[in-house]
Formats: structure tokens, C-alpha cells, sequence
């Protein structure tokens, strides 16, 4: 009788110290990220019949369970991976966002002060200190479209790092969640199907939670405890326990970017097989790839344009004209050592898997700078011609290549919507069957802004003087540089009065404002939902002090009760021991 | 609803630093008087705002151009008022050496002063610039326009290249420009025979200094007051193409104010736009601030106040 009692009470008394012992772990992991609180489950133990009537035998643990749920989960790592893509390229834009107005480092008042020293000129050709004025003004705005250059090549080196961080960060979690899969696969109480390891459960759930904002992640969960995980492009990262790493490499079309991707054997040579940004869907790595493929290039691009039509028009100018001793002007700026134009502004980018046995390159004739406008182009061969013909496309556009057509020279080259010439190249040697599948990538002005530097350093050869009438007091050349300032030398693709290069300067800027304005709301929306789902979760896993504090109370007053029919139970033993004395 | 103790701190910190910016975001406003401080703040006034900078810049520079244009033609206008003086001068001093009757003493004085009043005229006709270019000569500015001691043509050249000798242009506003056209040339030398007041003046006064003329010269057809008569002549012709001259000067300087003040409106209208497009409303910021201040304090105390609230205070 009082054995069944001790029974009894000894199963609550358990039952109260697993309950005690959840709470402490609990409490004690209050602050701990990707917890999941923890409570005991238990259940009556069957009875024993006793003639006619079922007498209860105490209390059984049956398992601590985590208060988790799938669902909310999955919903915070998908929205870990929205808002981190969008604050990825919210983070970086907002750097090109904060210096490209700024007054004092913009290149808006380096052109206002350029244009008005040749303005100035114009007043009195003659005079040196406005000739050596002129000349300053010129450097410090060829400077600053280096610098302007510079700050977003810093942009492009972040995003490097960023992509070899996210690699690391990828291949570490892949291999700690595949070994926490072996770990949970084998753990004992997995096996026998009763209980779950919840901490390293919780451990593989935070892990998973940063892989998914690195990546957008499909969880697959499987019936044994493990989960398999793959990329939005459908590349495995883990099964079962095993990772698959991914790679950093050099992009085959353009080595001043890094990617990502998988190795695999091609003909015999390794090849990158790359991650298309598109394709992977959420996540910061892919915000940062995006946003150098599309925002990042573009201005890099605009910027050059500016220089190289600017540098251009000058240099035309200066040579029409002569310097203070009547001799032919000199070109006021250069984009190499010596210029080579349009090769100096233009990067022409030859794949590196482009055909071993016959290798060709690629060489732009002419470019139209008037007719630019920052899009960067593909080139890819195809069957026919001579072996191979050239098709083209926008680069990262996506669309479908379409044939080049070819000038009445001979030339290849790109049209723009009105059918007119943008670009013209042709090949340096015969094409033939191997080059089909070759890929070139022309940046007609990326290296533009970053390459432009002074030609002309002494304030005489300035040429400011037409001529027709080189005199020293004429300044019909310096004239038309200052007249620049409103011409509409840019985009005249797009109207035929064309952009001037201050108001292409200022288009930019109200770009960039509003793509940073468009990617921060994205972002701020990413990250209410984010907020709101993490709370959601929080709410129903987060532990809560006071309520642990009830919890202790009940567990610990069901312990004392415990204890208390312990010691009644020896009371009525010591009862029936004095009825024998 | 079900609250975490961590999610109860982080909503509070998380309200209190979005709080603690936009106040710091409105110091930075009050501080620098701008409301706009960086393009996505607002696309269009950014934009707006660099479009109205940009013509004030451009402005600035023709204020200066107009400074330099007003500075040239006031010289021109000096010189040729000056050289209108001279000419007046000279001819006083023509009526009296045309007087048949003045005798050999007479007339050598006459030259002489003639002479000096010839060289004050050239010097007039020379002058130059604070930059040492000659007001007279055009775009060949280093060149003095009748240099002492020169045939007497303007700048040496051929009487047809004379006139193609031209000025700068100098733009003062957009689309608008003022010439310094007016040269030596138009000024100085007589459009009826190519004749420079110099050369003219140089007859006469060779004809005067020349007691014999015309019996001493052989192929002498005049009388040295038939000589002087014509050369009165071209001198009166002359003395109207600098009065022509100086009209022109003054035409230009008075456009030059005209464009003067109409830059000066443009260039306060752009201000008044880039300031409206990013300037601060110091009022609405003034109440935001102490909006804000009030709000991070409510939340502070409160957040102090119920954060200390807790069973365990009570467990014992």
C-alpha cells in the first residue's frame, strides 16, 4: 500500500524536477538567439485494476518538447533572405547616394568652375594667370571624375569581399548543418523515436537562419530528422550529412569581378559553372551581385560617358585651334599612355574560355558618344559566316542575342533603336568553326571616368585662338569649350537637341536618388515583414520571465506536495510499525 | 497575445534608436540649414536644386565676363573721347596754320605743336589695357595699332586686310554676347581715301614744314592751303567716324547694363528656387524637434518604469 504511494510520489517528485530543471534551462537560455523554449510533457500512468475499480499509479515524463513551429520558421528564413538582398543593395547604393550630390567632393561644381575659367579665358585669351586658372580648373575635374571613378571601385572591391565572405559564411554553415545532420541521425533518442534533441535542433535552425540570409534556401525535411537544403537555382548545399561547397572565382567575361559557383570538368579544363544573381533569388550575396550588375555598372558607366564625350569634344575643339605661339593645339586631356581612342575609354573583354586553337580578338573601330548610353553589350559567335558570326545583346538583360549587322565598310556593328551606328569592330584574324561559342563583353565607357588625366600642363599651350585668326587676342576656341556647358552632346539617340553634360550629370543624380529612395522602401517593407514574422515566432517560442516564474512556483509547490506524501507515507509506515510493539 | 522577455527589449530598444535618428536627422537639418542633404531624401528638388546651383555658377561667370566687357568699353569710350578732344584740338590749330599770311617762325611753331598734338593723339590711339593689350587693335592685341615711327597704316596691314582685323566676342548671359569689335580701324582710319589720321596729318603738317611748297617742288600742283584744306576735310570725315566709334561703345555699354540687371534678377530667381527646392522650413523643423524630444522621453520612462516590473521581485 504505502509502496504504491511511494510510487506514486517518487513519479511526481521526477515529474516536478524535469519540470524544475526545464524551467532553469529556460530561464537560463533567456538570451540565447534561435532558442526555442522548452516544456515537459507528461501523462498519467495507466492504472492498476483493482476489483472492480482503477487505482492511478503516479505521473510519466513522456518528452520535453521545443514550442516551435515549422511553418514560422521557414517564413522567418525566407524573409531573412528578402531583406537581406534588399539591404544589401540598399547598404550600398546609399554610399554612392551620399557623396555624388555633396557639394564640395561632387564633380557638379568641379564642371560648373571648368566651364566658367573658360569663360573667363575667353575674356582676355592672352592672359596667363586665367590660362593657368583654366588649366587647374581642368585637373581638379579630371581628378574628381577619378575619384567619382574610384569611390565606385570601391563598391565593386566590397562586393568581392562580400562574395568571398558569403562563400565562407555558405561552406561553414553547409558543413556544421551536415555535421549537426549526422549528429541528429544517430543520436540515440532519434533511434528509439522517443524524444528530440532540441538544442542541437535549435542549433541547426540558427544555422540554417544565417545560410538563409547569405542565400535563399529550399528546406526539404526529412522523415528521419535531417534536412536537406539547395540553393534558389536548385544547387545542393547539403543532403543528409554531406555539404557541397560552392566557390569564389574570377568571372570568365569580365576578372575584375568576382562570382560564385560550382567546378566542374568541361573538355578536360575546369570551368566555373557561375551563379546567375537572377537565379538565386534572395539573400545578400545575390543583393550584392545584383547590384553591381545592374545599379553599380550603370553608373560607373554614365559617369564615363561624361568623361570620354567631354574629353572628346575638347580635345576636337583644342586641336581645330591654336596655342599662344600660333601653333596647332594639343589634346587638353588623355585616357592612356598615349591615348588610344575609342580603346582608351572602351574595354573590350574576351572570354577566358573563348577558342585555344584560334584565338581572335576583338577591336572596336568607332564609337559614337553621342549615341552611348551606359548599357554594356555581349557578344557571342554562333554557326555561319566565316565559321562564325557575331551576335549581340545588352549585357545582363537577359534578352535574346540578336544578329550584328554590318556597316557599309565591312564593319560589324551595334544599332541603336533608330538603326544608326553605336559601335563598329571588327575581328583581328579569320574566324572559324572553333570560335563559335566565343563571348566578348564591350564596355564602351567603364574605363572612362577612371582613365581621363591632363595631356596639356603648360598654361601657353592652351589653344584658344581659332585658326583662321591665331592671334593672341582671339578666342573663338575658348569660347566654344565654355559654350559646352549647354550643349546637348549626350543621349541624342533619345531626341536630337540631345542632353548637356551638366543636366546628364544632374539626371543621374535624381537616378540615383530615386533608386536609393526605391531600394530603401523595398527594404524598410522587407524589414516589417521580417519584424512581423520574427515576432510572430518569438511570440509563440520566445521565453518569458514572468511566466517562467509561474512555472516555477507550480513545479516547485508540486514537488513540496510530493515530498509532503512522502513523508505521510512514512508517517502511516511508522503507524503500522507501532501497532506491532 | 503572448510577448517573449527579449522581443519586450528589443521592440523598446528597437523604438528608441528609429527615435534617437530621427532626431539626430533633424539636428543635422537645423545645423546646416539644408533639408535635403542627400539625393534620395527627395529625387526631384535634389535634381531641381543642382539644375538652379549650376545657373547660378554659370551666372557668376558672366558677371565676371560683364565686369571685364564694361571695364574695356569704359577705356574705349575714354580714348575715344579723348581722341574727339584732340581732334578738336588739331583742327583749331589747322584754321590758324591755314592762315596764307603767318610767317616762316610762325609756321615752325605750328608744326611743332602740330606734331605734339599728333603724338598725343597716337598716344590716345595706343592706349592699353591694364593687361598691356591694345584697346584699339582687336584680337592682335599685343600689337600697337599705329606704332611711332610705322607707315602710318593701322596694324601695318594692307588696307584690305584693315578690315578684317576683328574683336572678341564675349558672352554675358546665355545666348547673348557683347562684341569688342570697334578697332583703330574703325575709328582712325578714313573709309573715303584708306587714309589714317596719321597719314593725314603727316601731309599737312610735311606741307607746312615746308616753307617752299609748292614753288620749291617741282611737280607741285596745290598751294599748301589747298593742302591743308583737304586734309581739314578728311579730318572732319574722321572726326565723324570716331564720334560713329564712340555711339557704338556706347551702345554696347548699355546693353551691358541692361544684361547686368537682367542677370542679377536671374540669379536671385535661382537662388530663391534651389533654396525653396532644399532649404528648411526652420518652423515645422523647430516643432519636429521638440516633438521628437518629447516622444523619446515618453518612451524612455516608460520603458524604464515597466522593465523593472517582474515576479521574480516577488519570489522569495
Amino acid at each position: 500500500m504505502s509502496n504504491t504511494i511511494y510510487g506514486i510520489a517518487l513519479s511526481g517528485l521526477n515529474a516536478s524536477r524535469s519540470g524544475l530543471a526545464t524551467v532553469s534551462h529556460n530561464i537560463a537560455n533567456v538570451n540565447t538567439v534561435g532558442y526555442n523554449r522548452q516544456e515537459v510533457v507528461q501523462n498519467a500512468r495507466p492504472s492498476n485494476s483493482v476489483g472492480s475499480e482503477y487505482i492511478g499509479q503516479g505521473v510519466d515524463v513522456q518528452t520535453v518538447k521545443r514550442v516551435y513551429s515549422e511553418f514560422l520558421t521557414s517564413q522567418q528564413e525566407k524573409a531573412n533572405s528578402d531583406f537581406a538582398f534588399y539591404s544589401a543593395k540598399a547598404d550600398q547604393i546609399a554610399r554612392i547616394d551620399g557623396t555624388i550630390a555633396d557639394d564640395a567632393s561632387g564633380l557638379a561644381s568641379a564642371l560648373s568652375d571648368f566651364f566658367n575659367a573658360a569663360q573667363t579665358l575667353s575674356t582676355d585669351p592672352a592672359d596667363m594667370s586665367a590660362r593657368q586658372n583654366f588649366l587647374s580648373t581642368a585637373d581638379s575635374l579630371a581628378s574628381r571624375f577619378n575619384s567619382t571613378s574610384a569611390a565606385m571601385d570601391d563598391l565593386r572591391g566590397a562586393t568581392d569581399l562580400k562574395v568571398t565572405d558569403a562563400v565562407q559564411k555558405i561552406n561553414d554553415a553547409t558543413s556544421q548543418i551536415a555535421e549537426l545532420n549526422r549528429r541528429i541521425l544517430s543520436s540515440s533518442s532519434q533511434a528509439l523515436g522517443v524524444g528530440k534533441p532540441n538544442d542541437l535542433l535549435d542549433q541547426r535552425d540558427q544555422l540554417v537562419m544565417k545560410l538563409a540570409e547569405q542565400v535563399q534556401l529550399t528546406k526539404v525535411p526529412l522523415e528521419d530528422g535531417s534536412i536537406n537544403l539547395f540553393m534558389g537555382n536548385g544547387q545542393p548545399l547539403v543532403v543528409k550529412d554531406q555539404a557541397f561547397p560552392v566557390t569564389a572565382q574570377r568571372d570568365p567575361s569580365d576578372p575584375e569581378n568576382l562570382l560564385v559557383g560550382v567546378t566542374r570538368k568541361i573538355n578536360g579544363e575546369d570551368r566555373l559553372i557561375t551563379f546567375d544573381s537572377k537565379a538565386l533569388g534572395g539573400g545578400a550575396l545575390a543583393g550584392f551581385m545584383s547590384f553591381r550588375e545592374n545599379e553599380l555598372n550603370t553608373f560607373q558607366n554614365k559617369i564615363g560617358l561624361m568623361a570620354a564625350k567631354l574629353g572628346e569634344t575638347v580635345n576636337a575643339l583644342q586641336q581645330s585651334g591654336v596655342d599662344l605661339q600660333g601653333v596647332k593645339g594639343l589634346d587638353l586631356f588623355k585616357f592612356g599612355d598615349p591615348s588610344n581612342l575609342p580603346a582608351d575609354f572602351a574595354r573590350v573583354n574576351p572570354n577566358a574560355y573563348n577558342s585555344k586553337s584560334n584565338p581572335v580578338d576583338l577591336n572596336l573601330s568607332t564609337l559614337n558618344l553621342s549615341k552611348v548610353t551606359g548599357d554594356d553589350f555581349e557578344i557571342l559567335m554562333t554557326t555561319g559566316g566565316a565559321g562564325a558570326k557575331p551576335q549581340y545583346r545588352i549585357a545582363g538583360s537577359g534578352a535574346d542575342f540578336k544578329d550584328v549587322p554590318v556597316d557599309g565598310s565591312g564593319k560589324f556593328f551595334i544599332p541603336d533603336a533608330a538603326g544608326n551606328s553605336v559601335l563598329s569592330f571588327g575581328f583581328s584574324g579569320a574566324l572559324n568553326a572553333s570560335n563559335v561559342g566565343d563571348r566578348f563583353t564591350v564596355m564602351p565607357t567603364r574605363d572612362a571616368a577612371r582613365n581621363i588625366a591632363m595631356n596639356v600642363s603648360r598654361p601657353e599651350l592652351v589653344a584658344a585662338a581659332s585658326a583662321s585668326d591665331p592671334s593672341s587676342g582671339n578666342n573663338e576656341v575658348i569660347l566654344s569649350v565654355a559654350k559646352l556647358r549647354s550643349e546637348g552632346m549626350l543621349y541624342q539617340n533619345f531626341s536630337t537637341r540631345g542632353v548637356s553634360i551638366t543636366e546628364a550629370f544632374n539626371q543621374m543624380v535624381s537616378q540615383v536618388g530615386n533608386k536609393t529612395r526605391e531600394l530603401e522602401v523595398a527594404k524598410g517593407a522587407r524589414e516589417s515583414v521580417l519584424s512581423q514574422v520574427t515576432e510572430t515566432r518569438d511570440a509563440l517560442s520566445g521565453v518569458n520571465l514572468d511566466e517562467e516564474a509561474a512555472n516555477l512556483l507550480k513545479y516547485q509547490q508540486a514537488y513540496q506536495a510530493a515530498g509532503r506524501v512522502i513523508s505521510l507515507s512514512k508517517d502511516m509506515f511508522d503507524q503500522i510499525l507501532t501497532m506491532f510493539q | 497575445m503572448r510577448i517573449s522577455t527579449n522581443q519586450y527589449f528589443n521592440i523598446n530598444t528597437n523604438n528608441l534608436t528609429a527615435k534617437q535618428s530621427d532626431l539626430g536627422k533633424l539636428q543635422g537639418q537645423l545645423a546646416t540649414g539644408i533639408r535635403v542633404q542627400k539625393p534620395s531624401e527627395d529625387p526631384l528638388a535634389m535634381a531641381t536644386a543642382m539644375g538652379a546651383q549650376a545657373g547660378v555658377k554659370q551666372i557668376e561667370a558672366f558677371e565676371g565676363n560683364l565686369t571685364y566687357v564694361q571695364n574695356q568699353l569704359t577705356q574705349m569710350d575714354d580714348a575715344l573721347g579723348a581722341a574727339s578732344e584732340m581732334m578738336t584740338s588739331i583742327k583749331e590749330t589747322m584754321v590758324a596754320a591755314r592762315n596764307g599770311t603767318i610767317g616762316v617762325n610762325d609756321r615752325k611753331i605750328l608744326v611743332e605743336e602740330l606734331r605734339g598734338k599728333m603724338e598725343s593723339l597716337r598716344g590716345i590711339a595706343n592706349r592699353q589695357g591694364p593687361n598691356g593689350d591694345f584697346l584699339m587693335s582687336g584680337t592682335q592685341r599685343d600689337s600697337a595699332p599705329f606704332p611711332q615711327g610705322g607707315t602710318g597704316d593701322f596694324l601695318g596691314l594692307t588696307p584690305a586686310n584693315q578690315a578684317n582685323v576683328t574683336g572678341r566676342e564675349i558672352q554675358v548671359a546665355n545666348g547673348r554676347s557683347i562684341d569688342l569689335k570697334v578697332t583703330g580701324y574703325d575709328a582712325f582710319v578714313n573709309k573715303t581715301n584708306n587714309e589714317s589720321v596719321f597719314q593725314t596729318l603727316d601731309n599737312a603738317i610735311n606741307a607746312l614744314d615746308n616753307p617752299g611748297f609748292p614753288n620749291a617742288m617741282a611737280n607741285a600742283t596745290q598751294t599748301y592751303a589747298q593742302v591743308f584744306e583737304q586734309s581739314m576735310g578728311t579730318m572732319d570725315d574722321t572726326f565723324n567716324q570716331v564720334q560713329l566709334a564712340r555711339t557704338k561703345v556706347g551702345v554696347r555699354m548699355r546693353e551691358a547694363d541692361t544684361i547686368t540687371t537682367i542677370n542679377a534678377s536671374a540669379k536671385n530667381e535661382l537662388e530663391r528656387v534651389a533654396t525653396q527646392a532644399v532649404g528648411l522650413d526652420y518652423a515645422k523643423a523647430i516643432s519636429d524637434l521638440a516633438q521628437g524630444q518629447l516622444q523619446l522621453q515618453a518612451a524612455q520612462q516608460s520603458f524604464s518604469n515597466v522593465s523593472k516590473l517582474s515576479l521574480f521581485n516577488y519570489l522569495s
